[in-house]
């Protein structure tokens, strides 16, 4: 070895094929790409408004005479869902507006501000909106105690508990997990 | 799929698949799927392309950031794959060259972010010029930091040689 030409040369010396023709497997994934609802926000985003719609349609079309508490519950839990919507929404202009032809420099500097954002919002955010979703339900479970036998009242409120307990501690962990994640995207970007 | 954009995939592909397999230490599939995404995002951003520079600079910028958006996958990827340095070179004329293309892909590991980027980029034999409009630094930046990073670069490979002799 003895000037950079050797270096050159061992690279030059790799096997590198040419292609004859874009393949099935590009073509496929340009099309899966094209799809606006392949995108993780979007789909978040879908799913959100048809639960708000899902509990619109019940509210409005089931429950015809009901308390303003149970109206209240009600739209605890959309405003819960709508800030929730807001949110992806912001995440999806902010990571659609990461411009892959920018200078690397650029590039790397939007990277790293594309993750402070989403740690940011990431934690709080989504404590808020589940409390917020939990104190809605809980409003409609007062609603619920004077159509329901003492039985049924018990077995739903218990059933609520578990599902409360049981998603707060996989949102914690998925929260936890991802803060990880990125806190470590972020270091990375220190170039 | 346009006309266009399939001879710009057969004209560009060999190097772009080339520069991802250098950036990600010779993993082969990870420099397949990396060099897939780079022409997923020329096809969405061809319409941008405003012949302001060349087509080869829009493509090199564009590789090489998709090679700096999924840096964490490939950190995790790397992570698997151990020192890839060879314990001596072989006697078979065939094998030397892998064992020290080998060689050569694990020294460029060592070297940091950008240090990858831009030594991928000489061997692939990109002008100065075209390599500091791709990266956002200015001439002499680039100039000082490839000197530096090829000086890294033959120190490593030296004392892989002299452990290997």
């Amino acid at each position: 070895m003895n000037n950079f030409k050797d270096i050159k040369s061992i690279y030059d010396n790799q096997k590198s094929q040419e292609p004859t023709e874009v393949p099935k497997e590009l073509k496929k994934r340009i099309k899966k790409a094209d799809r606006l609802v392949n995108n993780s926000h979007i789909k978040n985003i879908v799913i959100l408004s048809i639960t708000v719609l899902g509990i619109v349609g019940i509210d409005q079309f089931y429950f015809t005479s009901t308390s303003m508490l149970f109206e209240i519950g009600i739209i605890t839990m959309i405003m819960a869902l709508v800030i929730r919507i807001t949110i992806e929404l912001f995440s999806y202009r902010r990571k659609k507006n990461l411009n892959i032809l920018r200078q690397s420099d650029q590039f790397i500097s939007d990277l790293k501000a594309f993750y402070l954002w989403r740690k940011k919002i990431h934690k709080y955010p989504t404590y808020m909106t589940f409390s917020l979703y939990v104190i809605g339900v809980g409003l409609l479970f007062i609603e619920f105690y004077k159509y329901l036998s003492a039985f049924w009242f018990n077995f739903f409120l218990v059933e609520f508990v578990v599902i409360i307990v049981v998603l707060i501690f996989f949102i914690r962990k998925k929260i936890k997990k991802e803060i990880n994640t990125l806190n470590e995207m972020i270091e990375l970007y220190e170039i | 799929m346009n006309q266009s954009f399939n001879t710009l995939y057969k004209e560009n592909y060999t190097k772009v698949y080339r520069l991802c397999l250098t950036y990600v230490s010779g993993d082969e599939a990870l420099a397949d799927d990396l060099s897939q995404e780079v022409f997923v995002k020329i096809w969405q951003n061809l319409d941008q392309f405003r012949n302001e520079s060349q087509i080869s600079t829009w493509i090199y910028r564009i590789t090489v950031n998709t090679c700096l958006m999924h840096l964490r996958k490939i950190k995790k990827t790397q992570e698997k794959i151990t020192d890839q340095v060879p314990e001596r070179l072989c006697e078979d004329q065939e094998d030397t060259k892998d064992e020290r293309l080998k060689m050569l892909r694990a020294c460029i590991k060592k070297l940091n972010e950008m240090g990858k980027i831009l030594i991928s980029l000489v061997l692939e034999e990109v002008p100065q010029k075209e390599i500091a409009e791709a990266v956002g630094l200015s001439n002499e930046n680039v100039r000082v930091q490839i000197h530096r990073n090829k000086g890294k670069l033959f120190k490593c490979m030296t004392s892989k040689e002299m452990q290997n002799a």
